[in-house]
């Protein structure tokens, strides 16, 4: 009798589990348990990924999906890390406005998306738009957060070695807070992804989450499923590398 | 070099009494007025054919009422939003006690459910349309889908403070399942609880408006696609205000509740 250490069986469980899912799905498509327009073998989703990569239409939403992401997530970096940095500069500004940073996750933010296509067009803007405004909350607060948690020691090392505020901000302040901006920057990548996607979804002009979308719209379940699955992992890829940075970010702080 | 201070999630006993003084309630008064007057000046710049200055969108807003077919719109959204919390919340509670009173189930569930709060869910709707149909079903099985990871999540989190005195009693005494719920873990987890609640409730919420923009011929959501292409721009932004007070309302319920609970909490433990 083999003893399987706990983490074993934990990884076994998991993996079970989804091959088990998975197989299940499998069986009830191909003996047409479930029919074909509701859902498909996902052998036949794999092989049909591989067929879009090929045929090459689908590159094409690929790369204005990935560019709206890139460009909401650096409008959310750069605005983000302004304001958190104002708002630690401003304390009493930061104490008016943190229960409403606090409250901001509970706001439908696309509900705000109809409002920013009657301003901008039915174009990548709202679409921008409404990534970076997902995102850039949750990097203000740990550019705040993590700028406070500044130990004091190291603000009395500044201020005992006679360093300019200029000095002081870049050497104690900025090193002390970027784990945590890491940390936000982190969220708001996942957030920026879900943002532009989702509204890609609801309402646009093109990239992958239009293509979920005009696919269901149009019965072709099989297009459907591979591109869902395709967005489901670059999801995973895009916050698993995200999720690298800021332990490196955490390691060297 | 520097391990940042994690932000102590509000410990019981550290908690001050906050009363609703003049003083305070100015304050809190101040961002609402500043983005009022951002909007003002938005409709400035943008001029009022794109943007409804927020007389107009109240204006909207009042109009809908009287004429008697905005509440059953906000009604659909509401209901579907308040049978799905309540079908999230006893499937995540549910889901968070079988992990936490496991070790192994606990680590088996957890990376899967945090991978599934990182993906956009949104785009899964139509599978949930192809499953359930055009139907009140479909939009409320999103609306849970986003609203139980995060309460089970956070509950998870709050079950695994129970100190190890605590788990200690529950072998002495030999408490049974229910018991040691109610004595040990619901205590330790409810500050997390209500967390995880306050996100269920504004997810399903997000779920259940999504869903009517992208594929339904009623509820909110659909009235402000549906607003967007005739541009009535005074009713778009009216709902979007109304949305957004809302679940900011509802928010500050449960956040009320969240330092009313630990309030009471330190008051007894310390």
């Amino acid at each position: 009798m083999i003893r399987l250490s706990f983490n074993t069986k934990v990884r076994l469980a998991q993996f079970f589990g989804i091959v088990g899912l998975l197989g299940l799905l499998e069986f009830v498509t191909r003996t047409n348990r479930i029919d074909i327009l509701t859902a498909v073998p996902p052998t036949r989703v794999v092989q049909r990924i591989f067929e879009m990569a090929t045929e090459g239409k689908i590159w094409g939403e690929f790369y204005a999906t990935l560019f709206d992401i890139c460009t909401a997530l650096t409008l959310a970096i750069v605005a983000g890390i302004v304001i958190g940095v104002f708002l630690w500069y401003r304390p009493r500004i930061y104490d008016a406005i943190s229960p409403y940073l606090t409250a901001y996750y509970a706001i439908p933010i696309f509900a705000f998306y109809p409002a920013l296509i009657s301003i901008f067009g039915l174009n990548q803007i709202p679409i921008v738009l409404i990534g970076a405004a997902y995102a850039v909350v949750a990097i203000i607060v740990s550019t705040v957060t993590g700028l406070r948690a500044t130990p004091q020691i190291f603000v009395r090392v500044a201020r005992s070695y006679g360093m300019t505020p200029a000095a002081a901000f870049w050497r104690i302040y900025v090193r002390a807070a970027a784990p945590s901006i890491f940390g936000g920057i982190r969220l708001g990548a996942s957030y920026a992804l879900v943002g532009v996607i989702a509204s890609e979804f609801i309402l646009s002009p093109g990239g992958l989450g239009y293509l979920v979308g005009f696919n269901y719209n149009n019965f072709n379940t099989l297009d459907l499923y591979a591109t869902l699955v395709i967005i489901i992992a670059i999801a995973t890829l895009f916050t698993g590398a995200f999720r690298k940075l800021e332990n490196k970010a955490r390691q060297s702080g | 070099m520097t391990t940042p201070q994690v932000v102590q999630s509000a410990r019981p006993g550290s908690f001050k009494r906050a009363p609703l003084t003049p003083a305070r309630i100015a304050r809190l008064a101040v961002v609402p007025l500043v983005l009022i007057a951002i909007w003002y000046l938005l409709v400035a710049v943008f001029g009022s054919f794109a943007i409804a200055p927020p007389h107009a969108a109240i204006g909207a807003i009042v109009t809908g009422f009287r004429e008697e077919w905005l509440w059953p719109a906000l009604y659909i959204t509401l209901s579907t939003t308040i049978i799905g919390f309540g079908i999230a919340s006893g499937l995540g509670l549910t889901i968070a006690a079988i992990m936490g009173l496991s070790r192994f189930w606990g680590a088996v569930l957890e990376s899967p459910l945090l991978w599934l709060y990182s993906i956009p869910k949104v785009t899964l709707y139509p599978v949930f349309l192809l499953v359930l149909g055009l139907t009140t079903e479909s939009r409320v099985a999103f609306a849970v889908a986003h609203g139980f990871i995060p309460l089970t999540l956070f509950t998870f989190s709050g079950m695994q403070s129970v100190t190890p005195v605590h788990r200690r009693v529950q072998r002495l005494y030999r408490l049974g399942w229910w018991s040691s719920m109610r004595r040990i873990y619901v205590p330790a987890a409810f500050p997390s609880i209500i967390v995880g609640l306050r996100y269920c409730f504004s997810l399903c919420m997000v779920g259940a408006v999504v869903a009517e923009m992208f594929a339904a011929y009623k509820g909110t959501g659909y009235i402000m696609i549906q607003a967007m292409q005739l541009h009535k721009v005074a009713l778009l932004f009216g709902l979007t205000t109304v949305l957004v007070v809302f679940a900011l309302a509802v928010n500050a319920l449960f956040v009320a509740w969240e330092h009313h609970v630990l309030r009471r909490r330190g008051a007894t433990d310390g």
